[in-house]
């Protein structure tokens, strides 16, 4: 006897056929790669892996994060220790003027000092209130009722800034790299002077009596008197100078002065720091190629220079980013930052930026040997203090 | 009377005819203009594109053409080009040495050139016979030098497909559509000239 077919309801057909449709549109969703995660299908020698140099062995750290000022601009692009150990901030055509740091060790885990002002012109410093740690037991490493101190306008975007030191002719004297030439400022923010035209400018620094001036597009060192002046220029033989000259394959072309006397400029293209009298003899150079954590990695490193007040060199290389410090003689010595506590988009891995500016990270030491980190993905200054030995 | 007011009636009609033929007239080379444009217009051709301010080298232009071969290679803007003798679109991250041993090269197909120019200066060339559009070197120029490596639909070789199946596979929505006439999205400063 033949068994009786059992009847399929149409409405049953029908929310199955749908329900399936469902099932199955949600598996096409879930397995489009919204991200490129699951790779091209290509074997690990066509995977461009830098992440085993990526890991720094703790072991090498020698600072540590003691606070973080936020910096309220879209574009901050550096920074530099002014006297007393002000701190100045330059970017979205100003310049912030921050009180100093407290004398003791910053402990907090964030600050939130505000720049005066807005507009043209200077604002007169006021009685605002200082950085206050936010979700933090530590004290505010900005002294209470002293916050920011003044904004200087500017016509244009700054890209580099140094600060006359005690021993400058005017000590105070704010000298602002522009795109292609130097603004100086009184300490009181007032405009003193803008300098000639000259090429692409990476970095300033000035001595007692000189004020130099690095320039990617010329791939010299410029030499000025404090008022602008013409007084030679390092990176081009001529003469009695037979330096090296310098191989600045993209416009990072840090300079720094020391207490020693000699001028530290990088030879990206060298990897190398080059230490320089005043009157533009190579004294010493050292760096070396590598992507290991001794020496300078990528094609165009080290892309900031500061110097500690005894000496000491601090590096900061994009690419891979990190800060390090070295001896005055360039020995290795450890690690302040690496890709861990700085903004992951400075590893820029998979950034694809129309231009040749990638902002990376500005560096600045005070009097007391704290490293400022300029993080302009983050748009805060970060303070490290060495640790205790 | 009669006869005259036929006249009249007859010349109304021939002026009607006239009228009649000369908006028809009109009527026909504006819409034989107009289609003209319309059909010019629509049969613009389009072609597909990379735009290099959005790819992340991500590889899939490998592997995703329908091509054997895939028709997008790199492309390097000399105008942005450092020339670094530690070219990192070049070298290994950490090669043995700065020269052109295999076992330095970064590309798995050893599809680009160097060739010394005066010292320290080198020049980087794509051998797009070679290149598979795999984006290694564009990763290792991004991330350290100017950029000036970056990835295009290369028009000689794309089958010009109506739905590119590596635009669809694509993740950073970099693939559009460019007019044939402007077929390749340089970046920025080589665009500028």
């Amino acid at each position: 006897m033949a068994a009786q077919a059992k009847p399929v309801h149409l409405g049953v057909l029908i929310v199955a056929v749908v329900l399936v449709a469902i099932g199955v549109g949600a598996v096409a969703v879930w397995r489009i790669d919204w991200l490129g995660e699951h790779g091209s299908g290509l074997s690990d020698s066509f995977k461009y892996d830098l992440q085993k140099y990526q890991k720094i062995d703790p072991a090498l750290f020698h600072y540590h994060l003691v606070a973080e000022m936020p910096i309220d601009m879209r574009d901050p692009r550096a920074i530099a220790i002014g006297l007393g150990d002000q701190i100045l901030v330059a970017g979205d055509k100003a310049i912030y003027v921050y009180s100093p740091l407290l004398p003791g060790e910053g402990t907090g885990t964030s600050v939130s000092p505000r720049p005066l002002g807005e507009g043209p012109g200077v604002r007169a410093a006021g009685p605002t209130k200082a950085g206050r740690a936010v979700d933090s037991p530590h004290p505010n490493p900005l002294p209470e009722g002293e916050g920011t101190t003044k904004t200087i306008s500017l016509d244009s975007e700054p890209y580099s800034l140094t600060v006359g030191n005690a021993d400058h002719a005017f000590p105070g004297r704010i000298y602002v790299g522009m795109w292609d030439h130097v603004e100086t400022f009184a300490p009181d923010g007032s405009h003193l002077a803008t300098w000639s035209k000259l090429g692409i400018l990476t970095s300033v620094a000035c001595a007692d009596k000189v004020v130099f001036v690095a320039d990617a597009h010329a791939k010299v060192v410029w030499e000025f008197n404090p008022d602008g002046k013409p007084l030679g220029q390092i990176g081009r033989r001529s003469g009695s100078r037979q330096g090296p000259m310098f191989v600045v394959p993209s416009p990072y072309f840090p300079i720094a002065m020391g207490p020693d006397g000699l001028l530290r400029v990088s030879n990206p293209g060298a990897h190398r720091v080059e230490a320089f009298t005043l009157d533009g003899h190579l004294e010493l150079a050292w760096g070396k190629p590598s992507e290991r954590i001794e020496g300078f990695c990528g094609c165009c490193n080290p892309a900031h220079l500061a110097v500690l007040p005894d000496g000491r060199i601090v590096t900061a290389e994009k690419g891979i980013p990190r800060v390090k410090v070295y001896s005055a003689e360039g020995t290795f010595e450890g690690v302040v930052a690496g890709p861990e506590s700085l903004s992951p988009n400075l590893a820029a891995a998979t950034e694809t930026r129309e231009d040749l500016r990638l902002h990376p990270v500005s560096v600045a030491a005070d009097s007391r040997g704290r490293i400022l980190v300029l993080d302009p993905v983050a748009r805060c200054v970060k303070i490290f203090v060495e640790n205790q030995k | 009377m009669s006869h005259q007011q036929d006249i009249k009636r007859i010349m109304h009609r021939r002026a009607f005819v006239g009228n009649a033929l000369r908006v028809a007239g009109a009527l026909g080379i504006g819409g034989a203009v107009a289609g003209l444009t319309v059909r010019k217009g629509e049969g613009r051709p389009w072609v597909w594109q990379i735009d290099p301010s959005k790819c992340i080298a991500c590889g899939n232009c490998a592997t995703h053409c329908v091509l054997d071969e895939s028709a997008v290679k790199c492309t390097h803007s000399f105008g942005m080009c450092g020339y670094c003798d530690l070219c990192t679109g070049y070298f290994h991250p950490e090669p043995i040495a700065l020269n052109s041993g295999a076992e330095n090269q970064l590309c798995p197909t050893g599809a680009i050139r160097r060739t010394f120019v005066e010292d320290p200066y080198f020049e980087y060339t794509i051998d797009e016979r070679l290149c598979i559009g795999c984006g290694k070197c564009v990763k290792g120029c991004n991330t350290f030098g100017n950029g000036s490596l970056f990835l295009q639909v290369r028009h000689d070789r794309c089958q010009h497909c109506n739905e590119c199946s590596i635009a669809i596979a694509c993740p950073s929505q970099a693939y559009r559509r460019v007019p044939a006439d402007q077929p390749y999205l340089l970046k920025l400063r080589e665009a500028k000239g």
